[in-house]
């Protein structure tokens, strides 16, 4: 079994209360890329609005900490119980949470906290996984318990965490009178993935949120939040830009480009024409694919777009560097070469870049008054942007 | 109608830096009665800029006619003589 393999989707959807600004559940995860582990966190915090964001923010990032120094549960439970806040109105400080352990040989370790019971689908089926319920002496709590669960994960499986928001939406409406339900939540997802049995981890969270929210007749009567994670094969993009160096490696860089399995971009005229000789396919450019900031795209069989480098990188990572997630996806949708590469990126989990070194004479003309950042160091600034700020997986190989 | 003429616009970065952008706008500024009578398309880098010698950028090809340092107005020229030339062969 390689563990190359495989790949976590990590995405959460979140709704805010009606009549609150901000939310009081916080789902935080992080990929520790040095031990290959993973760690995801969804806390609910006690009321809502500014004080249960501050104590749910609060114990998702403590427990997050504590679980990365592998401190013992029990004693993390209690500790953040004793730490956080007094609620001025309740008199007690209370913060739900789950907390999954994802370890580099996909051993998962949960401990849940008073959320919503934790959802395991595998191949759409929903897996008991056995539970063990240890009391703890917490702050104000008569009755206060920890589950713990541990599992290997599968390929495909799919773990689903919610705030009792999304369990609870719809309490009251004669249709169902005690809320949604976990069960039928459940009967919800599984029809959802039926439907597109790949279906990422953000679509889901999303499908399962606007459920929710359409169960409150779009009026949210608690923060509803949903994170999920799936455990599924990586999408692959490779990136070529620049021709080799040495000559005699434009057949090599051809060869990669060829046999490569996943998406394929070429950013470089002159490396597109390197490798339209060698798969003898045309390069079609399309004028109507430029703006006035872009230079056009163009197309060839076996290869999914091509576009210029050097005016085209620099824009790809001012993007990159200057919006977050939301807007990127805007972006996405606008019809030239930034747009489309970022689309090909953002639905990617693994990006390999190959970087000719070749230096393009052009380039040093004294007439040139714009500056082009050299290709390499563009790239290095992508991949930076890229494994830091969008969790991407990114190798480059120099030829 | 027959072959029409060929027009092939550089897109490289270089060509397209030093004003090439503004020549991907020729279908718009050429004239209606010839605009049926050309094809423009545009090219990956020709190439042209790694040897000093072919004049400077950027480069637009006009059938088989290189312009060098290439505006709207050479390039609309060149193509209005080409086809000119054309109907006095005729």
């Amino acid at each position: 079994m390689t563990n190359e393999n495989r790949f976590i989707d990590i995405a959460f959807a979140q709704r805010i209360k009606h009549g609150e600004s901000i939310p009081g559940d916080t789902f935080l995860s992080r990929k520790f890329s040095e031990e290959a582990r993973i760690i995801a966190v969804l806390s609910d915090g006690l009321g809502s609005g500014i004080k249960a964001s501050v104590l749910s923010t609060l114990t998702a990032t403590m427990s997050l900490r504590f679980v990365q120094l592998n401190r013992d549960l029990k004693e993390t439970a209690m500790t953040i119980a004793s730490t956080l806040p007094i609620c001025s109105v309740r008199k007690i400080s209370y913060a739900t949470f789950t907390i999954i352990d994802i370890a580099p040989d996909y051993r998962v370790n949960v401990v849940e906290y008073d959320n919503p019971g934790l959802i395991v689908l595998r191949e759409n089926e929903l897996q008991e996984i056995p539970m063990n319920k240890v009391k703890i002496d917490m702050p104000d709590r008569d009755e206060a318990y920890l589950r713990f669960y541990t599992y290997d994960l599968s390929m495909g499986d799919r773990i689903i965490v919610c705030s009792d928001g999304v369990v609870q939406s719809g309490l009251g409406r004669s249709s169902m009178p005690f809320g949604w339900g976990w069960k039928a939540l459940v009967r919800f997802l599984s029809a959802r993935i039926e439907e597109n049995p790949e279906i990422s981890a953000l679509e889901l969270a999303g499908e399962l949120v606007k459920e929710a929210l359409s169960n409150d007749e779009f009026v949210a009567k608690d923060d509803i939040t949903c994170g999920v994670l799936h455990c599924r094969s990586p999408r692959r993009l490779l990136i070529a830009t620049g021709p080799p160096f040495d000559e005699s490696r434009d057949e090599y860089l051809a060869r990669r480009i060829k046999e490569f399995c996943g998406k394929k971009i070429i950013c470089g005229g002159t490396t597109a024409n390197i490798v339209s000789n060698f798969f003898s396919s045309p390069l079609k450019v399309d004028l109507k694919s430029s703006d006035s900031s872009l230079p056009p795209v163009a197309y060839m069989d076996g290869v999914d777009l091509v576009t210029e480098g050097a005016v085209t990188l620099a824009k790809l990572m001012d993007c990159l560097d200057k919006y977050n997630l939301e807007d990127l996806w805007r972006i996405c949708e606008d019809r030239n070469a930034v747009g489309m590469i970022l689309h090909y990126i953002l639905d990617s989990d693994v990006i390999e870049f190959i970087v000719g070194t070749r230096l393009n004479q052009a380039h040093f003309a004294p007439s040139q008054s714009v500056e082009i950042g050299v290709r390499r160091i563009l790239v290095q600034k992508i991949q930076y942007l890229l494994e830091e700020k969008f969790l991407k997986d990114v190798s480059v190989e120099f030829v | 109608m027959g072959k029409r003429l060929k027009i092939r616009i550089c897109v490289g970065t270089n060509c397209y830096l030093v004003g090439g952008a503004g020549l991907l706008e020729l279908e718009d500024a050429l004239p209606s009665k010839v605009k049926d009578a050309v094809e423009i398309e545009g090219a990956a880098c020709l190439g042209l800029c790694k040897d000093v010698s072919n004049g400077k950028p950027p480069f637009v090809i006009v059938g088989d006619k290189l312009i060098v340092e290439a505006d709207m107005y050479k390039v609309i020229d060149e193509v209005m003589h080409q086809l000119g030339d054309n109907e006095n062969d005729r």
